[in-house]
């Protein structure tokens, strides 16, 4: 198996000088490719820490983080941003589209500034959107879409840029169950059909039984790693 | 890509994109409609009191503005009047042959300023003609005399009266002789109108015994700012070695002074329009970069490059910016060309005291494209001066920060 991310002793520490705050504290993490990986724990445990520092949003205090043979803590702030491109997806909470972009150019975006040409943009961003069940919606703008089609939109752009894994932050946490569940199981066909690797954090434990590895996190350490057959 | 992005982004809040492109489109008028008038006020009153007085420039003989004496009288060559003819930005000249004489009329005597001109030409210039109360312009071959109504008030003359004349001629000669009046002529400056007396070039030249002889030719100009060049044209004539060019301000150094002062008042006035526009302008770029810095967050964790969102965000304000700019001297050109037709005309009083300077009451705004230029430029650059702050907010983005704002 193809090694994906490779972290090593993570710590993250809050107001060091003052009341320290261990968001989290030294962590091991390896993902191989394929995986489909839930990351769960109490609010507070440090999901989202977790995540911004495996995703080169943000610098640990301490550790390493290796995505392929570069060890992302070591990049500038604007290597970062061009690995970040090349190579991770994202999903967020909510709010994750271009509000003035329809679906389609939500999705060509992250392409255009990966210097695509226009018909190949034009053609990924329509067969991703079909992927994601959106074909009927592409000219939509995301004040036209709901939530559940919102998400999907922003899944349809994290795998534009063909990353090595996606981070999804909580993706369900503003959808109704059906959605969710929805979204998930698109998700899942993703990570099947086009070995994509996901890693994603959520409260929601019908989410949870879907994910094919559930890494618990309590008061930012890793309290459980397990393997789950469906 | 980008573009649609800035585009569209002008479109997704109308109403705060509207009233932003309409306060750039306000300051714009403003700015225009201060400046216009500011600078046709004070054109017309430097071409007001200047036409009537010294000219833009004037040429005599090296050193008659030292010594304003007969004896320092110059005669034209033809590449002189070559040029003066020929000058597109010279709107006419006029020759004069000025001294001082004593006129007596029964038993008043009173000292006079003689002026000797060339009627026409002299009247495209001062618009003489208009100014007389009674009787009939001057024409060239006239032996007569026109003078001031506040001097034949003195002297107790009547139209058709003869004045006589006594004075010095032209290196020691005498000259003496007595002209019919053939008008009366008002002028609004009083000391002028208390001494003035005109009479054709030739008839000048032949009493003061002065044959082809100027003591000044004075020009009109289309436009104020062609001055320096006009003059350092005339200097590189043939000629220029015995005569001395000088333009209004060195002849009427008080009008200049109070032209430079009241300007400096009034710059003052449309800086302060200027600061008082920036706040608003700052106020919604403020609101922009607020409401968008979740976006921002976005943009930057998916791969966007800093410097390529300043760019779009940046188009974004010049774009609202130009419409605005445009917008307003689109406006602002009909209002002014509105009070250029019909300009604003003092009543009562305060045209009195316009008047009593000899100049018209009215106050017409100037129309030079330079005006509209400098003010859509200024407002213009005022705002991308202002696009540094989200230049600025955006280099500093944290991103973290902005996904959770
Ligand atoms: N910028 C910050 N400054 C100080 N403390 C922070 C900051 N961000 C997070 N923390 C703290 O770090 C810890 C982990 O936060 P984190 O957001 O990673 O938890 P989480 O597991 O994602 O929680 P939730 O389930 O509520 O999203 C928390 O105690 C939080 O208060
Ligand atoms: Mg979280």
């Amino acid at each position: 198996m193809k090694t994906v991310i490779d972290a090593h002793e993570i710590s993250k520490v809050y107001n060091p000088d003052t009341i320290p705050v261990y968001a989290v504290n030294g962590v091991h993490l390896h993902v191989d490719e394929g995986e489909f990986i839930a990351l769960v724990g109490p609010s507070g445990s440090g999901k989202t820490t977790l995540l911004n520092i495996i995703g080169g949003l943000d610098y640990p205090s301490s550790g390493h983080v290796k995505i392929g043979d570069v060890d992302i803590t070591e990049l500038s702030e604007n290597k970062l941003i061009d690995f970040r491109l090349r190579n991770i997806g994202f999903v967020f909470q909510a709010f994750n589209l271009i509000p003035v972009l329809t679906a389609k150019e939500n999705v060509e975006f992250v392409m255009l500034m990966q210097k695509k040409s226009k018909h190949e943009r034009s053609e990924r961003s329509e067969t991703l959107l079909k992927e994601v069940g959106l074909a009927d919606k592409m000219n939509c703008r995301p004040a036209e879409l709901s939530g559940g089609q919102q998400q999907r939109v922003a899944v349809a752009r994290a795998l534009a840029s063909k990353p090595r894994f996606v981070l999804a932050d909580e993706p369900t946490a503003n959808l109704d169950s059906v959605s969710a569940g929805n979204l998930l199981d698109m998700m899942a066909r993703l990570n099947k059909e086009e070995k994509m690797t996901f890693i994603f954090s959520t409260h929601d434990q019908r989410v949870i039984d879907k994910a094919r590895r559930v890494i618990t996190l309590v008061d930012g350490k890793v309290h459980s790693d397990i393997k789950q057959t469906e | 890509m980008y573009l649609q992005l800035a585009w569209r982004n002008i479109w997704r809040n109308r109403r705060r994109s509207l009233i932003t492109m309409a306060s750039v489109m306000f300051a714009v008028i403003l700015a225009i409609i201060m400046k216009s008038m500011i600078t046709g006020v004070w054109g017309k009153m430097i071409q007001d009191v200047v036409s009537f007085s010294s000219g833009y420039i004037q040429i005599h003989k090296t050193g008659y503005w030292a010594e304003q004496s007969i004896d320092n009288a110059f005669a034209t060559d033809s590449a002189l009047i070559h040029t003066l003819n020929s000058n597109k930005a010279i709107t006419s000249w006029s020759p004069r042959l000025e001294s001082f004489s004593l006129a007596s009329v029964g038993e008043k005597t009173k000292g006079v300023f003689i002026n000797g001109i060339d009627p026409d030409k002299e009247n495209t210039g001062t618009k003489l003609a208009s100014k007389i109360v009674a009787g009939n312009y001057l024409q060239p071959t006239d032996r007569s005399v026109m003078v001031a109504e506040g001097l034949a008030q003195h002297l107790k003359l009547k139209l058709y009266d003869t004045l006589i004349l006594l004075g010095q001629g032209y290196h020691g000669n005498m000259a003496a002789a007595q002209f019919p009046v053939k008008a009366i002529v008002h002028l609004g400056v009083v000391e002028l109108n208390q001494s003035m007396v005109w009479m054709p070039l030739q008839a000048c030249q032949n009493y003061f015994t002065a044959d082809r002889m100027l003591t000044s030719v004075s020009v009109m100009l289309k436009n104020n700012n062609d001055m320096d060049e006009v003059k350092t044209q005339l200097l590189a004539l043939p000629l220029a070695a015995t005569y001395e060019v000088m333009n209004w301000k060195e002849m009427l150094p008080e009008l200049d002074q109070m032209v430079e002062g009241d300007s400096a008042a009034h710059f003052l006035v449309i800086y302060v329009l200027y600061f008082v526009i920036s706040f608003g302008i700052f106020g919604t770029l403020l609101m922009m970069m607020n409401e968008r810095m979740h976006e921002f967050g976005i943009l930057l964790a998916i791969g966007m490059k800093k410097h390529i969102m300043c760019v779009v965000t940046v188009v974004e304000i010049i774009i609202l910016s130009m419409i605005g700019v445009i917008a307003g001297t689109v406006v602002a050109l009909p209002i002014l060309l509105y009070f250029h037709q019909n300009p604003i005309t003092f009543t009562g009083e305060l045209a009195k005291v316009y008047e009593g300077f000899g100049m018209e009451a009215v106050l017409p705004p100037a129309l030079q494209p330079e005006i509209f230029l400098s003010q859509a430029y200024t407002v213009f650059v005022l705002v991308l001066l202002l696009s540094f702050y989200p230049i600025y907010k955006i280099m500093r983005l944290k991103i973290i920060q902005a996904l959770n704002s």
